[in-house]
């Protein structure tokens, strides 16, 4: 454990300067200002705002966003030939592997937190009458980070492995494109992984609320998300010990 | 001496980056078949210097002359008689080193055996078919210099060319950069921060130290600037001192009892040995110890001028 | 000049994943909707009945302008990248070649791999209405505008991808800026007509498809020049 918060805190510092923290505001603003902008005009204000606000962040922007965080956290050590530098330090690959993903988990989440306070802003700044559903509202925001966790860990396994930065955002742009059809695929759609996002964000028709609270249910939770997270998390772990640094 | 005599010429060149001065008022000269050793160290403007002779970047004043014409006038009839490999190798790493050249050759358009020449000039035939990425340091540079001398230049730029080479290997490059003169007639700048590196291959040196030129001149001029000093190993050292001092030979009396005279001539070498015999000193060795160009650089650039 | 440093660039694009995405990407867009329309075959052939030749073609316009536009964002930085990547900005600008006409060839590579992607989709969308049976009755202007119109109109996205990518060596901004115009593309019917991204639609309703793509190829060319400007001024390290 003592490894990882060392990968954490070097992590922290190479991050300083980078542009990546700037990534984080554009959805939540692009959203604020389709909230704004948006009239809503049934019995459920917030829930109808929220949705459309919810719309491009999470079906696009979610899972985008998760692929150019996970494919910049590797850049310093592809560009200047950190790795040799990194892992000739007396730290573990797998605390290293771990610490990295970490940081992309932490990323997300402050995304979906400014993406929550951009869905507050808005609401106050139409003034609706009724009170925020705050829980229901803070639910999907976290269904949804938890929905890009097979996505983090697939983007880290490619940023390890290939030098270019556009390839590693070329496969985040090729699967993630399909959601648009897909997620409207009540069929296919559960079991796509880069649709779960915003599957988990979206309020469907029927409440699926599982038992743990989240808006996923307990079945696509745990084969689907936490499947394909076991999958692309392990695979890149074990690809990641095993690889040789140039 | 006629300005058209000269290959490269530049006029007060100077470059600054915000309020920076990279380049001070620079006058670099250079005759046709000369090797210039352009030399000084890391960050002293050999580069910033190169990159203005071939238009990568304006100069901020001054101006540079090419084959006696102004660079910002003709660039491209220039540039088309140089040949250039800038502070390290670029290259495709997806590409071998035949697609390499190839990519180069489109655009200058000279025939497609020249490849192969090249490539032989620089011993990189054998490896030629594979993608450049897994060359060594080495391998890419020469692959660097491959392209630069591809169009057949008059004027090769070679910035830091040994660098990350073997001993081999900067021994290989040494003797091409020599032949190139007598066997082509090409006229060389090659930069460094090695002054041993500039001294065995050099006709002409220019040294730049901040951004100034601090000499430039001939290699011999240079070498001549060495002061020549006389060590003598004599019985009694203190009592040798005294005598010389007073016969008008200004001497010092070293560490370990030797003596020492600076930049001397050989008659007055000969009155003081004598002088000594007649009075009854051992001579048990007389030494010449020649300041080396290392120890003229590092004084040069550490005045900063003469 | 020009075609002889269009032909080297070309040839950079060897042993790459450039000329693979010119491929996928058509591949993709009509390959969802084959999927799309596979899986929903009777219902939607009943639905559309009549009209099923436009409404595929609809379909496939409806993702292939982001999936162009993410192309366009992709194919531009690969191209400056590998530029960028071991510092070949300075041997090829020392080379006796205009720094304009190194540029322009840039835009020429980028602008034909573009059209290649766009012939390859149509080529595509004929192969699925084939496929799915829709007989020969195909509405060639339809087809024909919804395959090369949005080519022509994403000249100003293109430009400034390439001036984006060729401008900075750290790929990050250009890539981000890409991913975010396409997605925005995707609500661009609500956006005002002097919108550049809402001119690869082909709204007949707001501004007609000849002005669009007069304006497209206008502002196109107009950044174009802008960024050719900058180029030729640019110092190179």
């Amino acid at each position: 454990m003592k490894g990882i918060f060392k990968v954490l805190r070097s992590e922290a510092v190479k991050l300083r300067h980078s542009k990546l923290s700037s990534l984080l505001f554009i959805s939540p603003l692009l959203s604020l200002s389709v909230g704004i902008m948006y009239n809503a005009n049934s019995d459920m204000p917030w829930l109808e705002m929220y949705s459309m606000m919810a719309l491009s962040h999470a079906i696009l922007f979610l899972p985008l966003m998760t692929g150019i965080i996970g494919a910049l956290m590797c850049r310093y050590e592809h560009a200047n030939g950190g790795w040799k530098q990194t892992l000739a330090l007396p730290i573990s690959r797998t605390n290293l592997y771990v610490g990295k993903f970490l940081i992309i988990c932490f990323m997300t989440f402050t995304m979906q937190l400014l993406f929550f306070l951009a869905v507050v802003a808005a609401g106050m700044f139409k003034g609706f009458a009724s009170p925020m559903p705050i829980k229901e509202i803070a639910t999907f925001v976290i269904s949804g980070w938890i929905a890009t966790l097979p996505l983090a860990a697939l983007q880290l396994f490619f940023s390890t492995m290939w030098a270019s930065f556009a390839a590693a955002l070329t496969i985040t742009v090729i699967f993630t494109l399909p959601n648009l059809l897909i997620i409207q695929s009540g069929d296919y759609g559960p079991y796509y992984p880069w649709a779960q996002p915003g599957l988990a964000m979206l309020p469907m028709s029927d409440s699926s609320m599982n038992t743990l609270g989240l808006n996923i249910s307990l079945e696509t939770l745990l084969f689907v998300i936490g499947g394909s997270f076991l999958v692309f998390f392990v695979t890149g772990l074990l690809y990641f010990q095993r690889k040789d640094v140039a | 001496m006629n300005m058209s005599d000269f290959i490269v010429q530049t006029k007060q060149l100077t470059k600054t980056y915000k309020g920076k001065i990279a380049v001070d008022q620079v006058n670099l000269q250079i005759q046709k078949g000369q090797i210039y050793g352009f030399l000084g160290s890391n960050g002293a403007g050999k580069t910033t210097t190169i990159r203005m002779l071939l238009g990568l970047i304006q100069p901020t004043d001054g101006e540079v002359h090419i084959f006696g014409k102004n660079l910002k006038k003709d660039k491209l009839s220039i540039l088309r008689k140089i040949g250039s490999l800038v502070e390290y190798p670029s290259y495709y790493g997806h590409l071998n080193a035949i697609e390499n050249l190839e990519t180069i050759r489109r655009i200058i358009d000279v025939p497609k055996s020249r490849i192969d020449e090249v490539l032989a000039i620089v011993q990189l035939t054998a490896d030629a078919k594979r993608p450049v990425k897994g060359y060594s340091l080495g391998m890419k540079q020469r692959l660097g210099i491959a392209a630069a001398l591809l169009g057949s230049p008059e004027l090769l730029v070679l910035d830091e060319p040994t660098n990350g080479l073997d001993p081999s290997g900067i021994l290989e490059i040494r003797e091409l950069i020599k032949s190139l003169p007598q066997q082509y007639g090409i006229t060389v700048l090659v930069s460094s921060h090695l002054l041993s590196e500039v001294e065995q291959m050099a006709t002409n040196v220019g040294i730049i130290q901040h951004g100034r030129m601090l000499f430039q001149d001939s290699i011999e001029t240079l070498v001549q600037q060495a002061k020549q000093h006389i060590m003598l190993s004599v019985s009694e050292p203190e009592r040798a001192v005294a005598t010389l001092n007073a016969a008008g030979i200004r001497t010092n009396l070293e560490s370990e009892g030797l003596l020492h005279c600076s930049y001397v001539p050989d008659t007055k070498i000969a009155s003081a040995v004598h002088l000594l015999v007649h009075d009854g000193h051992d001579i048990y060795r007389i030494t010449e110890k020649r300041e080396s160009l290392e120890d003229i650089f590092l004084a040069m650039t550490r005045e900063g001028g003469f | 000049m020009l075609t002889r440093a269009f032909s080297s660039d070309w040839l950079k694009l060897r042993h790459t994943w450039i000329v693979a995405l010119v491929f996928l990407g058509p591949a993709g867009v009509v390959g969802l909707q084959a999927f799309n329309w596979g899986l929903r075959y009777d219902y939607l052939t009943d639905r559309h009945a009549g009209k099923l030749w436009e409404t595929v073609m609809k379909d496939i316009h409806f993702l292939s302008v982001p999936a162009l536009l993410l192309g366009i964002t992709l194919v531009a930085s690969m191209l400056a990248g590998m530029e960028h990547q071991h510092g070949s900005w300075k041997q090829t600008l020392a080379l006796p070649i205009r720094r304009r006409t190194v540029y322009m060839s840039k835009w020429l590579v980028c602008q034909t791999l573009m059209l290649l992607a766009c012939i390859l989709l149509m080529a595509g969308t004929l192969l699925l209405g084939y496929l799915l049976g829709f007989g020969t009755d195909i509405p060639w202007d339809d087809l024909l505008a919804r395959s090369y119109y949005p080519w022509l109109t994403a000249g100003p996205i293109l430009a400034l991808q390439l001036w984006l990518s060729v401008s900075t060596a750290n790929q990050t901004i250009p890539l981000s800026t890409g991913i975010i115009l396409s997605i925005m593309s995707l609500s661009a019917i609500d956006m005002p007509d002097w919108m550049p991204l809402k001119w690869p639609l082909l709204m007949k309703d707001s501004i007609s498809t000849e002005l669009s793509i007069a304006l497209g190829v206008g502002t196109g060319l107009l950044v174009l020049l802008f960024s050719i400007i900058h180029f030729t001024r640019k110092d190179v390290s």
